[in-house]
């Protein structure tokens, strides 16, 4: 039964983003401007499995790589690894600029493969992420397409891939215009 | 598990998601929050717990602490653990500088069930990257962005139960259904204060802990296939004869549903219909009566004149996530009215007994 499950998480996010192409506010969230060039692209390919398996006593850092950039860590929020987790709001995020239209991927350190993933972005203004919009999910490796020139959050909620564990990071992303 | 159940999120939140682009007026299913573990506690275990020594809140927020605890107990929906404070616990609560809740982390939780837990809590005033930390309980008029101690608690609670956080439907609209969230808001906004488990939270430990009772609601995060099923004491009558119909009905038992696979279900309502063979129309006989064994209703019909079939349905409830059912159908055979000879009156008791001779 969780199996199928799966599939139809990722059937649907195709569909959904088949039917949507770039991500786009639904009618209903009229207040808050759409990263309108920011099509999130869900790469459904799973990263390869760890051998042999460790512990995480932490999450591992997550860095974005964009551009010429060096890879910057997002900010760690609330996460929760096998018997154990934190709470935190949601954050500003860790600062980064990408170039429009750039491609901004997203790797875990240690060697930790990503499992499911969604990601949520918002204008840098809005403190609380109650404006946030899907931006992508998926499953492995994370891919996304900068969004309109401007200043936001991206939030990244993951799973880590052969452990118990999930977390989310957040950076504060500054667009270039073209 | 743990990771499993949140792909089932996900898939609800990504279904969700296209059916929202697909079919704006579909009904969206919430999923039941996600576990953390596959420990438990005993079920109804009762988990005792002290404020860490040198760490003890302040005395505003002691007794937010203790009545996320009550909300816990009050709204598990399940036999989940039960948390008392007790001088003599061995799980500790803690607040203050030695909080080990990372970065960012305004609280936090560590458990090892059935055995103990443990919980912090920031101070008051703790300068993170992100702005300074305040407790509501801490004012005596508590200022918009303060954060409600009572439902961070609760939010801490439901982790050491077993829950992880929840997945949210894309929009959002979901964030009542779970206390258990990955992002803690502030007041005023939406959820800030409140102080019950949300229905998928209640959904999760009813799978995971089983219900209070076989007659108690299952969480409307739930959609529970229910069977159905309907027996007589006697599917063959005479005239004037009777039988007494007994339905049972439980929840299927898929290994998904762990605890409440197979459950019985009580005190509802099961309808008891009939139709005539020969014209296949259904007509509503009765509301049947609890039955003495958990899950079944019984009904005792009398004065049979007709061979008829016989059915039970149970229609889906609004307030609740069960499933509805319509059991097969039976068929009692009534024999037929004897012939009397010049009005003799032992016809019908001769019927009764299945025999004209």
């Amino acid at each position: 039964m969780r199996v199928p499950a799966r599939r139809v998480a990722i059937v649907a996010a195709v569909i959904a983003v088949a039917a949507c192409g770039p991500a786009e506010p639904p009618s209903s969230a009229t207040a808050t401007p759409a990263p309108t060039s920011g099509a999130s692209t869900a790469t459904a390919l799973p990263s390869p499995p760890l051998d042999p398996p460790i512990t995480l006593d932490e999450p591992p850092r997550a860095n974005l790589l964009a551009g010429n950039g060096g890879p910057v860590a997002g900010d760690l929020g609330s996460y929760v690894i096998g018997e154990k987790g934190s709470d935190s709001p949601w954050l500003p995020g860790e600062p980064v600029t990408v170039p429009a239209d750039s491609r901004m991927t997203i790797r875990l350190e240690q060697g930790i493969a990503i499992g499911p993933w969604q990601a949520r972005m918002t204008e840098a203004s809005d403190a609380e992420g109650l404006n946030a919009l899907p931006f992508g999910s998926g499953a492995g490796d994370i891919s996304l397409t900068a969004p309109r020139a401007g200043a936001w959050t991206l939030a990244v909620t993951l799973e880590f891939a052969g452990f118990d564990g999930e977390a989310t990071y957040y950076w504060r992303v500054s667009v270039e215009e073209p | 598990m743990r990771r499993m159940d949140s792909m089932r999120g996900g898939a609800a939140a990504a279904l969700g998601f296209a059916l929202a682009v697909i079919a704006p007026t579909a009904s969206v299913a919430h999923s039941p929050t996600p576990t953390l573990s596959s420990s438990l506690w005993s079920q109804n275990q009762n988990v005792l717990y002290r404020f860490r020594s040198g760490n003890v809140p302040p005395t505003r927020i002691q007794p937010a602490i203790h009545a996320a605890a009550t909300d816990s107990n009050g709204s598990r929906a399940s036999k989940a653990a039960i948390f008392r404070h007790d001088t003599a616990g061995t799980s500790l609560i803690g607040y203050g500088v030695n909080a080990t809740c990372g970065v960012n982390g305004i609280a936090c939780f560590t458990r090892s069930a059935p055995t103990s837990f443990t919980m912090w809590f920031r101070e008051q005033g703790h300068v993170f990257d992100w702005g300074t930390l305040r407790w509501c309980q801490m004012y005596d008029s508590p200022p918009n962005g303060c954060f409600d101690v009572e439902n961070i608690a609760l939010d801490e609670f439901g982790h050491v139960q077993v829950l992880g956080h929840h997945v949210n439907l894309s929009n959002q609209s979901d964030y009542l259904d779970s206390v258990v969230q990955a992002t803690s808001r502030t007041k005023p906004n939406t959820g800030w204060n409140v102080h019950a488990y949300g229905r998928c939270d209640a959904a999760t430990l009813q799978r995971e802990y089983d219900m209070l009772t076989w007659a108690a609601k299952y969480s409307r995060c739930l959609d529970i296939v229910t069977e159905l099923t309907l027996s007589a004491s006697s599917t063959s009558v005479g005239y004037l004869g009777s039988t007494t119909f007994t339905a049972s009905l439980k929840a299927a038992d898929f290994a998904s549903y762990k605890r409440i696979g197979n459950n019985p279900i009580s005190g509802r309502a099961v309808t008891l219909q009939s139709r005539s063979p020969s014209t296949g129309v259904w007509s509503t006989v009765a509301t049947m009566a609890a039955g003495s064994a958990s899950g079944t209703y019984t009904y005792s019909a009398k004065w049979l004149t007709n061979s008829m079939d016989w059915r039970v349905v149970f229609t889906k409830p609004n307030d609740e996530g069960l499933r509805g059912d319509t059991s097969g159908t039976l068929r009692v055979s009534v024999s037929p009215r004897c012939e009397a000879f010049d009005g003799e009156p032992q016809a019908d008791e001769r019927a009764q007994e299945g025999s004209c001779e």
